[in-house]
């Protein structure tokens, strides 16, 4: 970003005031027009080639996140009006005479399970409503899945600011409609209800969209979140046990990186709350609230990935790879975890992490059901990995690595070949199920 | 979006968090807590309320775009490194900007196919000379094919090409229609991948360059489906002009004209002064020459650009629907879809303005002289002043659309005197058909 340097004297700095109307620069000395001012401003640089100038321009990016209940309850405002502050509610009842309308993309299996009541919810408060299933999964994460449910939000026809968009659904769904929201009108807002528990910590409460694309994870997207996201808990109550143990994943991710508080509570309390599905109980709801936490505190002041150091990527390294190769037969949060299993091998031959630590942390993760070894990550897909990596992290690898329980830090330099064929060796033998 | 009024009036039961870094870790902090000075502290904010019903957070999160606009000579003379490294910043040099050192610099290069006919060896050489790894795509980017299929092929070979995720900007080298989709298929790629444009036509060099809107058409709708993301630089080369066709030229001028009408009266009076000059000259103004009128091709375009950057940059998003830009875009996209592809889209503006004029006429907004000036102005850079597409029914129903589109408020920019203009809600439906006939009565010919 430019700033008024001392040794690039050519360049004005003008502020952008509104008077009337009309946006005028002014710059820095001239104080003499009053108006509203702009956050942004225009720096101007004058050489023998021409004129240059720089715009600056914030955007304000602000959501929701809400924990509710019985968020299909008709009584429950929150999926119509949760969105909107006090004053809006207030301006938007009495403003409209019209119907209420709300287009709504919903996961196939959810619909299967939940559709009704969300029809009930909508019936109830007379909105006009579409809802669109669809087969979210893995495999048609594409942009011709986008495609469709542009074609239908645009024949259903939406107010481009007051009515949302929801999706209802796993992480697969909510990625393929954000980014749909995003580039219809070059912006429409939507709302994201995640009904898995991976979905609930982990995509519903950043900025990122997206599809799959030539073969790669999450090729095409934005960064553009959601107005709100509703965090319904109950929803838990019909998935299968694998899946919570794959939405455990990604909260021991955030405990492993930053919380060991969180941790103790997973080693302590991992099959009870798997077993009762993170309904009410202290336990459940301080995992899952630490857990969200825990996921704002690193994606809010990085929301656009300007900063390729993230804490988050744990456990990301080498499972996008590995779960593409083997698809579908991993599910996201299995591959993250056993691309974390290996990480605190290699965390604990590099004198990060002791042996009792990792021994924790295993253990952990078995009381969490979760596969710890897979015979598709080999030593050769891990290097492909990394080199990926590098690449695509402006040359360095920049690889978050547990260096306590509950903590971390992002390493930089190049993993010596030797470590990690004895890292991998060392997993293998004490992990790999037919050495036992 | 963009709700800033929570920092001023937070509630009672709610908490501000800051956000804090140190070393790799970034923790919440509240707003009197103390931070250490080795600590980097966030712009975004987290506020966190506690109800019966569980927590509830609210992010606020500011992400600065920033990017440049820069005039030059000779962009493809091998000798100018603009094209190569012009968006590099100075004084702040980042691993993210620079050359990787020991690897071959590389660029994807999107050019417009009838740009390509006539600029493509000079483009070609330029990389060559300077020992860049390219690869150039030549496509037919015009407003029929302006589509997602179109974006998807420009994915599809640059994902193939292999580019550097931060360092190694796409170029788009062509007008509007190019550099539109390629900016869409950069945000997209990879979730946000830089890019680059160079516009070789006049009106892609006032408009469609310098803000942050890109887009394809989707269901038989101008630019329905699209992204705000600006590209990291826009390098401005009026030389382009000099192989574009003069009604071309005259299609580029509406759009400057537009500028002149909504807030600078001496953009209008070198446009009203100069227009045939800049027709004939094609824009290229000869240095040797010292007069007034040599000037005029950059004077007049540095206005248009400032002026229109001063317009987008504090609404980059759009967050505010009024907007004095919108000026000659109320009717001209019905008009412009009717009878595609008749009319340019810079001719369909001007119907659109010049009819917008008798409405401000008919307001008492514009004295009968100033009307008359601005028409034969029009008139002067040969752009059309009327259309018999252009009905009332065309006019009433882009009205409603408005309305629809624009959070039930009509957002009409119209001018109030010369050089100014203001945003009008309220027009009757008298005012609106009175100008009509007169306009009709005046200008059809």
């Amino acid at each position: 970003m430019p700033v008024d340097n001392p040794t690039v004297p050519l360049q004005t700095k003008f502020n952008l005031l509104q008077v009337k109307g009309t946006w005028v620069r002014q710059s820095e000395d001239d104080q003499v027009t009053k108006g509203k001012l702009s956050d942004a401003k225009i720096y101007e640089r004058k050489s023998d080639h021409g004129v240059s100038w720089t715009v600056v321009s914030p955007i304000i990016f602000t959501y929701k996140v809400i924990q509710c209940e019985n968020s299909l309850d008709p009584r429950n405002d929150t999926l119509l009006w949760g969105h909107l502050d006090n004053e809006d509610l207030n301006n938007s009842s009495t403003a409209k005479p019209q119907p209420v309308k709300r287009f709504v993309v919903i996961d196939e299996t959810v619909r299967q399970l939940y559709g009704a009541r969300v029809r009930e919810y909508f019936d109830a408060r007379q909105v006009v409503y579409k809802i669109l299933p669809l087969p979210t999964t893995e495999e048609n994460k594409s942009l011709e899945l986008v495609t469709k449910i542009l074609q239908e939000v645009h024949d259903f026809n939406i107010d481009r600011r007051s009515e949302p968009i929801i999706a209802i659904g796993g992480g697969v769904c909510l990625d393929v409609v954000g980014l749909a929201a995003s580039l219809y009108r070059r912006r429409t807002p939507y709302i994201r209800v995640p009904t898995t528990l991976l979905a609930y910590v982990d995509a519903s409460v950043g900025a990122k969209t997206g599809v799959n694309f030539a073969g790669g994870k999450n090729k095409l997207g934005s960064y553009v979140p959601p107005i709100a996201t509703f965090l319904d808990r109950s929803f838990f109550q019909t998935l299968p046990p694998r899946q919570l143990s794959n939405g455990m994943a990604e909260i021991l991710k955030m405990a492993l990186m930053k919380h060991r508080g969180l941790f103790e509570l997973l080693e302590a309390e991992g099959s009870h709350l798997l077993e009762s599905k993170l309904q009410s109980s202290d336990a459940a709801s301080a995992c899952t609230r630490v857990a969200i936490e825990t996921m704002l505190e690193e994606l809010a002041p990085n929301l656009w990935e300007d900063d390729l150091d993230r804490l988050v990527d744990f456990g990301h390294l080498i499972s996008p790879q590995l779960e593409m190769k083997v698809l579908p037969a991993l599910l996201h949060g299995e591959a993250v975890n056993i691309d974390m299993c290996f990480m605190v091998y290699l965390s604990h031959l590099r004198g990060l992490l002791s042996v009792e630590e990792k021994g924790r942390v295993v253990r952990c993760m078995q009381g969490l059901h979760l596969p710890l070894w897979h015979q598709d990550c080999t030593l050769d897909l891990i290097h492909r990995s990394l080199s990926e990596r590098l690449k695509h992290s402006g040359g360095s690898l920049r690889m978050p690595l547990p260096t306590g329980l509950g903590q971390a830090e992002i390493f930089h330099d190049i993993i010596e070949e030797d470590v990690l064929s004895r890292a991998h060796q060392m997993w293998t033998s004490e992990l790999s199920p037919n050495l036992k | 979006m963009g709700k800033v009024h929570l920092l001023n009036n937070v509630k009672e039961n709610t908490t501000e968090y800051s956000l804090v870094r140190v070393k790799s870790t970034w923790t919440c902090k509240e707003k009197h807590s103390h931070i250490g000075s080795t600590a980097c502290v966030s712009p975004a904010k987290i506020y966190e309320t506690l109800t019966e019903k569980g927590t509830s957070w609210t992010v606020v999160t500011p992400i600065i775009f920033s990017y440049k606009v820069t005039e030059t000579h000779g962009l493809l003379d091998p000798c100018n490194a603009t094209l190569l490294t012009g968006h590099a910043h100075e004084p702040q040099t980042s691993a993210d900007t620079l050359r990787i050192p020991s690897k071959p610099i590389k660029r994807f290069v999107v050019v417009d196919q009838e740009v390509y006919r006539i600029y493509g060896s000079q483009i070609t050489k330029y990389f060559e000379v300077n020992n860049v790894t390219c690869k150039i795509l030549a496509l037919p980017t015009t407003e029929e094919n302006k589509s997602m299929e179109m974006a998807l092929k420009i994915l599809e070979e640059l994902n193939s090409f292999s580019i550097d995720r931060r360092a190694e900007p796409v170029i788009a080298i062509g007008g509007g229609v190019c550099l539109d989709i390629v900016g869409l298929a950069a945000s997209l790629y990879r979730r946000r991948t830089p890019y680059i444009r160079v516009p070789t036509t006049l009106l892609s060099y006032i408009d469609a360059s310098v803000g942050a809107k890109t887009g394809v058409n989707f269901a038989n709708c101008k630019n329905k489906l699209g992204s705000y993301i600006p590209p990291v630089a826009t390098y401005l080369d009026l030389s382009f002009i000099k192989t574009i066709p003069r009604r071309h030229i005259s299609n580029g001028l509406a759009e400057m004209l537009k500028m002149a009408l909504m807030k600078h009266k001496e953009l209008f009076e070198l446009l009203e002064k100069h227009g045939q000059h800049l027709l004939d000259s094609k824009f290229q103004s000869d240095s040797s020459v010292f007069s007034v009128s040599s000037q005029s091709a950059s004077r007049s375009t540095r206005l248009a650009i400032v002026t229109m950057l001063e317009e987008l940059a504090p609404n980059l998003w759009e967050d505010d629907l009024n907007r004095l830009v919108d000026f000659g875009h109320v009717i001209s996209p019905a008009l412009e879809m009717r009878v595609l592809p008749s009319l340019l889209h810079g001719e369909a503006v001007n119907i659109d303005m010049a009819y917008m004029v008798y409405v401000s006429r008919e307001s008492g907004q514009l004295t009968e002289d100033e009307k008359n000036r601005i028409i034969s102005c029009m008139v002067g850079l040969e752009l059309p002043v009327w259309h018999q597409a252009c009905t009332m029914e065309l006019i009433q129903s882009s009205l409603q659309d408005r309305l629809k589109h624009s959070g039930g408020l009509v957002r009409m920019p119209l001018p109030v005197g010369l050089g100014q203009a203001e945003i009008f809600n309220n027009t009757s439906y008298e005012v609106l058909t009175s100008a009509y006939e007169k306009w009709c009565n005046e200008r059809s010919c």
